[in-house]
């Protein structure tokens, strides 16, 4: 096996098969010269998630092949990292060695930590403890909706940076909107415990999210952490951020957003900052220690949104960056923290965040995003799977 | 201009330098295909300008120039696409990356199955409308055609006793009122 590549992409996820097929169709003497390296055989559209607990669409339409998705030109290696030397430009890996590379591009996504919630990683998916960012559990979530008689519903946000941090709540819209089709919202109780501060960070779209809640009267609680789950007496555990009070609260249904973090084997490296996550220039993605390496995606430390959206604007700027460093040019590309949150807000109706590192909203349409649409909605679910399977997996959006 | 002493001092403090020294060494070695190099480009100078002095060759482009549609038009409309080379290149690229982008879609099997699937999501709700409306309609044709009753004012009284029928004049009622109103409003 070949041990030396001019690119190495740890992460097969967006990040890493976006830039590889970026590097690709700029550089046509890459090819052959770029190693993905992902242990994983399935990648997921994950954004599908949230409408497969609503039972809107089947999970199967979120999941393909890895092997169907590199592209043309890079190989891929299954097979996990563990170690990095940035001193002598080489990985570790689990059963292949070292790997020496020029140019390192990290973006392994982010790690579900499940056991940080005591009683959680044996509960789920059993006695109405659900979470749509699971695909073995995500259809749980709409078995649970579907047998749902009437009683308390509870949803939650981690005290920790989440994937898509506009998804604890759009499965809760979702909820409510059921339930009230249903006939049951009158003896149901609809309850969001989130340790943010507010429903929102971007002032324009929280202002409208208010509404929502107000319109769909749900029980907000702010600042406020899911310590533990009770599954059998069916009861939550909450820590107040602000005293530091523990409290219980009684659920018919618990949909719970797990805490996440940077992987092990990013945490435990020098690429890490104290937080763990990978330490990158929030303008070039170049990282902050050595010159030959980018990050970008979950595992960065970027001050912004964790999403597929800011990721789709990210790609394009490593690649320029990294391109700009093979020719030992100056870095020209750069990042303006831009990301994008679709909130669905009901079966049918959704609100397009889009904004940016100072919480600007950078809208790309010509019209009112924080107003709910239905045209963005029909976006989401039709239109926004097939731009990334065929666009922005492919390099052209 | 002789040098001063102090000048002659740093001449020599500079070629005694390692990395001076190493430099001149690599310059000298390199000096026959240098001289090469230089003799090559006198011979194409040579070439150039005596190509440029042959009365037949210069015939030959002037015929050339002559014979072809090329104006000062033509110049300047080069010049002018040179300029729009930049933006050219950059609506090229948005070009070609909607077309590898609906290629790649129409190539895809998956992506493919999953448009005809929502088409038919909402093919199907419009679908069944049209046909409702559709034997609606036949079925009231039809009634009207077996139908050799005569309206009679007490079968209108019936009629208008409908829900339906009621709806329909509660909304006429709603409007005469609403135009009523407005109308007043205007005149005062």
């Amino acid at each position: 096996m070949r041990t030396h590549y001019r690119v190495v992409i740890v992460g097969a996820g967006t990040g890493g098969i976006s830039v590889a097929a970026r590097l690709l169709r700029e550089k046509h003497y890459l090819r052959g010269d770029i190693l993905l390296i992902d242990p994983a055989t399935t990648h997921y559209y994950q954004p599908l998630w949230t409408l497969v607990g609503a039972g809107i669409v089947k999970k199967e339409e979120s999941a393909r092949t890895m092997d169907s998705l590199i592209p043309d030109g890079a190989e891929w290696l299954q097979d996990h990292v563990t170690t990095f030397d940035p001193e002598k430009n080489q990985i570790e890996t689990s059963h292949h060695g070292r790997i020496q590379y020029d140019f390192l591009v990290v973006s392994p996504g982010i790690e579900i930590d499940w056991g940080k919630i005591k009683g959680l990683q044996e509960s789920l998916g059993t006695k109405g403890v659900c979470s749509n960012y699971s695909y073995e559990h995500v259809d749980y979530t709409w078995d649970t909706l579907e047998n749902f008689t009437g009683g308390t519903a509870l949803f939650t946000h981690p005290a920790s940076p989440v994937k898509c941090g506009g998804a604890p709540q759009k499965i809760m819209y979702l909820a409510e909107e059921y339930l009230n089709k249903k006939g049951i919202r009158d003896s149901s109780r609809v309850i969001f415990g989130s340790a943010n501060p507010a429903i929102f960070d971007v002032t324009k779209y929280r202002n409208a999210l208010e509404k929502v809640i107000e319109r769909k009267q749900i029980e907000t609680h702010f600042r406020v952490n899911l310590t533990e789950i009770k599954a059998d007496e069916k009861i939550a555990v909450f820590e107040n951020l602000d005293s530091g009070e523990s409290f219980e609260m009684k659920y018919d249904m618990i949909h719970v957003t797990p805490p996440m973090q940077a992987p092990a084997f990013i945490r435990n490296s020098s690429l890490a900052d104290s937080s763990g996550w990978v330490d990158v220039d929030k303008h070039t993605l170049q990282h902050q220690q050595y010159s030959n390496i980018f990050g970008l995606g979950d595992c960065t430390n970027l001050p912004t949104s964790k999403t597929g959206a800011a990721i789709r604007k990210q790609a394009p700027v490593v690649v320029r960056n990294v391109l700009d460093a093979m020719s030992s040019h100056l870095l020209t590309a750069s990042y303006d923290g831009y990301s994008s949150c679709p909130i669905v807000t009901g079966y049918g109706s959704l609100i397009l965040a889009e904004f940016d590192y100072d919480k600007v909203p950078q809208e790309s349409m010509p019209f009112n995003q924080a107003k709910e649409r239905r045209s963005m909605y029909i976006l989401k679910k039709d239109f926004l799977p097939i731009m990334y399977w065929n666009g922005m997996l492919k390099g052209t959006m | 201009m002789e040098r001063s002493e102090l000048e002659e001092q740093t001449v020599e403090t500079v070629l005694t330098r390692p990395d001076v020294e190493q430099a001149l060494i690599a310059l000298i070695d390199r000096l026959p295909k240098i001289e090469q190099s230089l003799r090559r480009l006198e011979d194409a100078v040579d070439f150039g300008m005596a190509t440029m002095k042959d009365e037949a060759v210069k015939e030959k482009v002037d015929a050339a120039i002559d014979n072809s549609n090329i104006q000062i038009e033509t110049l300047e409309a080069a010049i002018k696409l040179t300029e729009k080379l930049p933006m050219l290149l950059q609506v090229t690229n948005q070009i070609e990356s909607i077309f590898t982008f609906v290629q790649d879609a129409y190539h895809d099997e998956q992506t493919k199955e999953l448009i005809g699937q929502r088409i038919e999501e909402y093919a199907v709700p419009a679908k069944e409308k049209v046909e409702w409306t559709r034997d609606m309609w036949t079925e009231v044709q039809r009634r009207v055609e077996l139908d050799d009753r005569n309206i009679t004012l007490f079968s209108l009284m019936r009629w208008i006793k409908e829900p339906s029928v009621q709806h329909g004049l509660k909304y006429m009622q709603a409007t005469v009122d609403v135009l009523n109103e407005r109308t007043q409003q205007n005149r005062s």
